[in-house]
């Protein structure tokens, strides 16, 4: 059944055809690979780590940038100590597939990584937050569990990957005066 | 960003009603229309969705850029790389098999089509069967996780030229859709 | 206009007799993608998150489950990913009420158009019961190729496609790749 064309039609289809045409070719012209979005890209939430270690990820590399007495005071699994020097030199020799720096929080992890990803290596991530990061994240998170489902969900997965490293997470309604963390990004996929 | 309660949830009926609106009226509640695609007879399905990706993209890319939108605020679903293409593969073979997807299938059901229903429950059924098999899939379930990864990551590049590049190659891919519809009609 | 049709055959007539109003023309596909696109958008602004549908479905499933038998509910992660602590019902959930109002969408711009009719869409050369069976088959794979993926054509493919997502782009060309592969099979049920 092939009717002919509405001729309205014909018209608003150009004009889209246009308007996609000159914005599609604008956004070329303003992007640039020092946009702050990429440092976002770059960016894995601790519960994301945590999950990959959970995981066994193969390959992963964490990194821990910060200096030797903090490392030994503290530092997280798996996690080696680099200068930062020293870790630029070391991506060229390993073939890792993913390696999450983190520093004490003071982004010297974000401008690594970013250091990194012009160099070519695409696989380094940062934690933004640091040593901290993890600690309220994972190690000590309260989980507020009485919103949706999908809010739900990822507390329960947050609690439980918790546990895996030993952590204690607290349950509870997040409150002004908790010292609560929301969660690195919120959940909210079509399918769990 | 709104809450996912009281508002949220308020805002999530208004904005599925738009969404069943528009899939409805580009016929997408229409089975045949659907199955259509996979004989290259109906390319509705093809039209429709890229045109939406592509206004969706272009529009993300604009209102970020101008700052209304802020990108880190919006939930980007994580990458799993065999359990993605995998899922995948399956419900394109029940997706030409049933002739509807989950979303159209509401509309199929909302316009009185008894197809429609007869999806629902399967699909209903289908989940219901992957949560009693978790145990044994999750493994795969949860296999080789890259967490936000987009292909401006992936590709090293920009997300203004992503977005030319998805423009440019669905305008290309709209008017060698308009060329076979052509072939055909002449042919018939 | 009905009287010498019989109701089996005014089920799935292409020229049915049987509307409520005249039948108005789609919407071109074009437009209802920019349409379907503008909404997605909305979303994206206004909520911060995309669409979706197989994860309300998800979320019925795990209702009817944990009411019919919560202990293995309890037990099965996939369910207690849904239910929590127990203390809010799966229902309550963004999906699910989106999903309510895509039906209501869909009923309303059927109604108004005149393509508001009890019937079953089908090919020429098969049955009802042939396309209703396969219709359950197919929703029965589609459950489970959208719970691996986390998500199907509405939270994959044009969520996770307009958002540039790796996984969501390998979804999409492994469904359309199946997709042509399969149809083969189901030549009868459609041509």
């Amino acid at each position: 059944m092939t009717l002919a064309p509405d001729p309205r039609d014909s018209r608003l289809h150009a004009g889209l055809l246009a308007i996609a045409l000159i914005l599609g070719a604008l956004a070329l012209l303003v992007d640039s690979p020092e946009h702050s979005e990429e440092d976002l890209e770059n960016r894995t939430s601790a519960i994301g780590l945590a999950q990959w270690l959970h995981d066994r990820q193969p390959g992963l590399r964490v990194v821990d940038l910060r200096s030797e007495a903090a490392y030994q005071e503290y530092h997280l699994p798996q996690a080696k100590r680099f200068t930062a020097e020293e870790f630029q030199a070391s991506l060229d020799s390993t073939g890792s597939s993913i390696v999450v720096v983190y520093g004490s929080g003071d982004g010297m992890a974000r401008v690594t990584a970013g250091k990194a990803h012009e160099a070519g290596n695409d696989r380094v991530y940062f934690l933004a937050d640091g040593v901290g990061e993890w600690l309220t994240e994972v190690l000590r998170p309260t989980l507020d569990t009485s919103g949706t489902m999908e809010q739900r969900a990822e507390a329960e997965r947050a609690a439980a990957l918790s546990r895996y490293f030993g952590g204690r997470p607290r349950f509870g309604k997040l409150t002004d005066d908790s010292a609560a963390v929301p969660l690195a990004r919120p959940r909210r996929g079509c399918g769990i | 960003m709104l809450a996912n309660q009281g508002n949220g949830l308020f805002l999530a009926l208004v904005i599925g009603v738009g969404f069943g609106w528009f899939l409805e009226r580009g016929g997408l509640g229409n089975a045949r229309k659907l199955a259509g695609q996979f004989y290259l007879t109906d390319l509705t399905v093809f039209k429709v969705m890229f045109s939406a990706i592509i206004t969706a993209a272009l529009g993300l890319f604009w209102l970020s850029r101008l700052g209304v939108v802020d990108l880190s605020q919006v939930y980007l679903p994580p990458t799993y790389i065999l359990p993605q293409l995998a899922g995948g593969v399956v419900f394109g073979i029940g997706f030409v098999m049933g002739g509807l997807c989950p979303g159209t299938s509401c509309v199929a059901m909302a316009s009185g089509r008894l197809d429609g229903l007869a999806l629902v429950g399967g699909m209903l059924g289908g989940i219901l069967l992957f949560n009693g098999l978790f145990p044994v899939l999750e493994p795969f379930y949860h296999s080789t996780p890259r967490g936000d990864f987009t292909l401006p990551m992936l590709l090293g590049i920009g997300p203004g030229t992503a977005v030319f590049f998805l423009v440019a190659l669905g305008l290309a891919a709209f008017v060698a859709a308009a060329r076979f519809e052509t072939l055909r009609a002449s042919r018939e | 206009m009905t009287a010498g049709i019989a109701p089996a055959e005014a089920l799935h007539s292409p020229d049915a007799t049987t509307r409520t109003r005249t039948e108005q023309p789609y919407l071109s596909p074009y437009l209802a993608g920019v349409g379907l696109g503008l909404v997605l958008l909305a979303a994206f602004v206004l909520v911060g998150r995309g669409l979706g549908a197989s994860g309300a479905f998800s979320a019925v499933v795990a209702t009817g489950v944990s009411a019919a038998a919560p202990e293995h509910a309890a037990a099965n992660p996939a369910y207690t990913a849904h239910l929590g602590d127990g203390t809010t019902s799966p229902l309550e959930d963004w999906l699910v009420f989106e999903i309510l109002g895509v039906t209501l969408g869909g009923a309303l711009s059927a109604f108004l158009a005149g393509r508001f009719r009890l019937s079953i869409d089908r090919g020429p050369r098969t049955t009802d019961r042939s396309r209703l069976m396969y219709a359950f088959g197919g929703g029965i794979i589609m459950g489970l190729g959208a719970k691996l993926a986390r998500g199907c054509t509405s939270g994959q493919a044009l969520t996770g496609g307009a958002l540039f997502s790796v996984g969501s782009w390998l979804f999409i060309v492994g469904a359309f790749a199946a997709g042509y592969l399969a149809a083969p099979l189901f030549r009868r049920e459609w041509t």
